[in-house]
């Protein structure tokens, strides 16, 4: 299992920093530190993500990743394969 | 690994994270202590959920979040914050998401862990459909999200838009700057409407995805009482209609004309008359079973009808939304 440090610019819709770790808290540190980096900066979403890969991890957190639009597109596949 | 701190005096941190902007050392680092906890249970439960077969993904609750969810609801203890760790794992459909649900309830339940099911399918907030499970390990709550293709679609695209209207929309109030256009195609609507119309969307999907599960467990049936049926005839051959339907059995017989008598707008004459004349015979046992296996099959018809409407509503409605020209969200 790999852990995400990703820093995301809620307004922007972008990534500001991606950081991979092998070791939970190493990665649980290195957020609490970037809290303390972007304390002042209100749209930034600063979050931890477990996943067994970073394409695992754009499946269950797609939004992170993919615009509005993507996204739709995606469920139109999604759905064609499903019907 | 148990929480380092009493559940007390993590809630006496939780109320004193949701009252002050910034706080101090001691409350980050007991913070950071108290999270380090929950990630270390989540670990747990994320290699459990792989070792039943699942690929699941989990985050422990940013502090931004964590604060605003305790702001919010005011008075909340953080013991109680029931997503502070939380696993995901997205499924096919509504069936493998009960199969999915009841396989990890159960392994839980079997370890002597409390396990509580939350299905917001039917009972979505503000729009979000899936089913949450929440496990209790060594008094550490652990959210698992169990959500379908679709409702993961739904979702992301309302927390992404969320993102960008504010996270207000997710519980029920208006995007900032409600009356903005958002165009699509040769179509406009403001924040509001795009809001609303994702609720209509999530609506739209959970039919979809309900009527798609039932057109298959009707399918399952009517094969199940079609084989059944052809057993039956091959067993009592030609002369089923001399043979009395054995009275012991008035029972089973009456069960049947029940079933057949809940489906009058399905009743052709020959049916009919084989409940007027009431000749209890085999035959017209097995007749009985065709004609409700008959009815089934236009059951089937019509949902599969409904199905293909909600599946033209679905798309239609996302075509909207991925042809949607907003400022780049």
């Amino acid at each position: 299992m790999q852990h995400y440090l990703l820093i995301y610019d809620r307004r922007e819709g972008r990534i500001v920093r991606r950081r991979q770790f092998d070791d939970a808290d190493v990665a649980l540190a290195a957020r609490f530190a970037a809290e303390r980096e972007f304390d002042a900066a209100t749209d930034i979403e600063i979050v931890v993500l477990g996943a067994a890969s970073l394409a695992a991890l754009k499946q269950t957190h797609a939004r992170y990743f993919k615009r509005v639009q993507e996204l739709a597109g995606q469920a139109l596949e999604r759905e064609a394969e499903l019907a | 690994m148990a929480l380092p701190v009493s559940m007390g005096e993590l809630n006496r941190l939780g109320d004193r994270l949701a009252e002050s902007e910034s706080p101090s050392e001691a409350d980050h680092a007991l913070l950071a202590s108290a999270l380090a906890a929950y990630q270390e249970i989540l670990e747990l439960v994320k290699s459990d959920l792989q070792t039943l077969g699942f690929a699941p993904t989990g985050r422990a609750k940013t502090t931004k979040t964590m604060v605003d969810k305790l702001r919010r609801t005011h008075g909340m203890q953080l013991s109680r914050v029931q997503d502070l760790a939380g696993a995901r794992i997205t499924v096919r459909d509504f069936q493998a998401q009960d199969e999915c649900k009841d396989k990890i309830s159960q392994f839980y339940s079997g370890q002597g862990c409390d396990c509580k099911t939350i299905d917001r399918r039917i009972d979505p907030r503000f729009g979000y459909r899936a089913v949450h499970l929440v496990v209790r390990i060594n008094g550490i709550l652990v959210e698992v999200q169990i959500r379908t293709e679709l409702q993961d679609s739904w979702a992301q695209i309302f927390e992404r838009l969320a993102d960008r209207w504010g996270r207000g929309i997710r519980y029920g109030e208006d995007p900032e700057n409600p009356e903005a256009r958002v165009r699509s195609g040769s179509f406009s609507y403001s924040r509001r409407e795009s809001v609303q119309l994702l609720m209509r969307l999530s609506d739209s999907i959970y039919n979809l995805e309900d009527t798609r599960k039932s057109l298959e467990d009707v399918r399952r049936q009517v094969k199940v009482l079609d084989l059944k049926t052809a057993e039956a005839r091959d067993k009592f051959s030609s002369d089923l209609m001399t043979i009395p339907f054995p009275i012991k059995h008035d029972a089973v017989w009456a069960d049947f004309v029940g079933i057949l008598n809940e489906l009058p707008q399905y009743m052709n004459a020959e049916c009919r008359e084989l409940l007027a004349n009431d000749k209890r015979t085999l035959g017209g046992f097995v007749q009985m079973t065709e004609f409700i296996s008959a009815f089934m099959q236009r059951k089937v018809d019509q949902l599969a009808s409904q199905l293909a409407s909600s599946d033209e509503q679905v798309r239609a409605t996302l075509t909207l939304v991925a042809n949607a020209a907003d400022e780049g969200v």
